[in-house]
């Protein structure tokens, strides 16, 4: 039987967990290219290249899992890894500053509407937040992101270092998966 | 006593290699943290060069927000349009909203503050008038949606379905069929009855029982349906590269293998 293997990207800046995710559900550990910081960044090694994961589904099918700077300045490393993936799940951290910038040239490099990759945004911290209403202010932020790029896209709450809540966003890339194949292939609607 | 004020500028283009967008997120960002140091709330509406400020709070707090905006380099041509006592402030928060023509997910909201500010508007300039025209009626706020005002159970029958957005973490806890029902919905307009011929669900009641919570935070749209002889085509897009057998019996492999993990949180070490 052909060997299916499919890519889910993980995109996200400094801290916000892209590492941590692969840790929770890879089964190997993951092969990590974590550097330590030169500035305080709240933390003492951050990624510098691509962290790899791998999950076997069965004897023949495997889920690749590729953790990504999200500065631009990586942009060959995105470019790696940007064909034919199965799934691309942006984390943002939730904290005082959103980087509208950083997250734009996420969005815009992947074009994910154009290359019909289903996108999840994974907002991670969001304990930390004082209020809900923090919470969606900042949603708003990330929201007025995806505008500017016309972006819809779900924005659901990650804990990383969380198993269920780890394995909920690979169901949730499955069902989106499963139904944009639907909508490709839907040739009627009534308006 | 609290009051309420809404004000009109124009965003001024900027003078540095600084994008529209990083400009406007650079006003919203030292309003942000104004508003919450002043306990101001309100909402921050943008369409292209236009922005409104609607703000609730002390009248002091709202003073000193004025004089900071008059004085804002990024910004020109400042306008009150509102300035009223409030009993009760109408906002609880403050919000960003970006409203343009290819992206119309805030028409209800729009529609609320519309109706909250436009008695004691009023306007000095046709600048003014124009501005304010762009910021409510940019997006297309006529269509009639006519909700179902009592949609029981099965009354889904007979009616189109669609949404403008993605609920909010904050609204609602997105499953993975509530996903499925969304993206077929997001900017599509969806009989019921093709939604249950699809077979996404087991039964009818669980999509019913996903219709109603999206329904219960406002998500989703529900219409009668017009006449069969208005079907239209949806504009697909380009077809995905993907086999479906190859997608299929990829899903179903993740599907047991989430099962088999047994989803039941903790910590993987």
């Amino acid at each position: 039987m052909t060997k299916i293997y499919q890519k889910l990207a993980i995109v996200g800046e400094v801290g916000a967990g892209k590492t941590q995710f692969i840790r929770t559900i890879s089964e190997i550990s993951p092969f990590a290219t974590e550097a330590k910081s030169s500035v305080d960044i709240g933390k003492e090694f951050t990624t510098v290249g691509i962290d790899y994961g791998r999950l076997t589904l069965s004897e023949d099918i495997a889920l690749g899992l590729y953790g990504l700077p999200g500065q631009k300045r990586f942009q060959l490393l995105w470019d790696m890894v940007k064909k034919g993936l199965w799934g691309l799940l942006v984390l943002v951290k939730f904290n005082d500053e959103l980087n509208v910038k950083a997250l734009d040239d996420v969005l815009d490099h992947f074009d994910p509407t154009k290359n019909q990759i289903p996108l999840v945004i994974g907002l991670t911290h969001s304990d930390l937040a004082d209020t809900a209403g923090d919470v969606d202010l900042f949603i708003d932020v990330v929201n007025y992101a995806l505008d500017q790029n016309n972006i819809h896209a779900p924005i659901v709450s990650l804990d990383p270092r969380e198993v269920e809540s780890s394995l909920m966003i690979l169901q949730l890339f499955d069902a989106l998966d499963h139904s944009m194949g639907i909508a490709m292939e839907e040739h009627r609607s009534v308006v | 006593m609290d009051k309420r004020i809404a004000c009109l500028c124009t965003i001024k283009p900027s003078d540095t290699n600084t994008s529209h967008s990083e400009q406007v997120f650079s006003i919203f960002d030292s309003a942000r943290i104004h508003n919450k140091e002043n306990g101001i709330v309100g909402a921050f509406l943008v369409a292209d060069d236009t922005l409104m400020q609607i703000l609730e709070g002390e009248s002091s707090a709202l003073a000193n927000v004025l004089y900071r905006v008059n004085r804002d380099p990024r910004i020109a041509d400042v306008s009150v349009i509102v300035n009223i006592n409030i009993e009760k402030r109408a906002f609880s928060r403050w919000s960003l909203k970006l409203l343009s023509e290819q992206c119309a997910p805030h028409v209800e909201y729009l529609q609320k503050v519309h109706q909250l500010i436009h008695e004691d508007a009023s306007f000095t300039s046709n600048l003014d008038t124009i501005r304010y025209h762009k910021i409510f009626f940019h997006t297309d706020n006529t269509r009639s949606t006519a909700p179902l005002e009592n949609t029981e159970k099965s009354g889904f029958e007979g009616t189109l379905l669609s949404m403008t957005s993605w609920p909010r973490p904050t609204q609602l806890r997105l499953t993975a069929e509530l996903m499925k029902v969304c993206q077929l919905l997001i900017g599509h307009t969806v009989e019921y009855q093709r939604l249950v011929t699809l077979a996404i669900f087991n039964s009818r009641g669980e999509l019913d029982s996903c219709l109603e919570k999206l329904q219960e935070v406002n998500a989703v749209s529900v219409i009668k349906a017009k006449e069969p002889n208005n079907l239209h085509s949806i504009e697909t897009h380009q077809k995905r590269k993907q086999t479906s057998t190859g997608g299929s019996r990829f899903s179903q492999a993740l599907k047991q293998f989430i099962s088999g993990q047994g989803i039941k949180g903790g910590h993987r070490q």
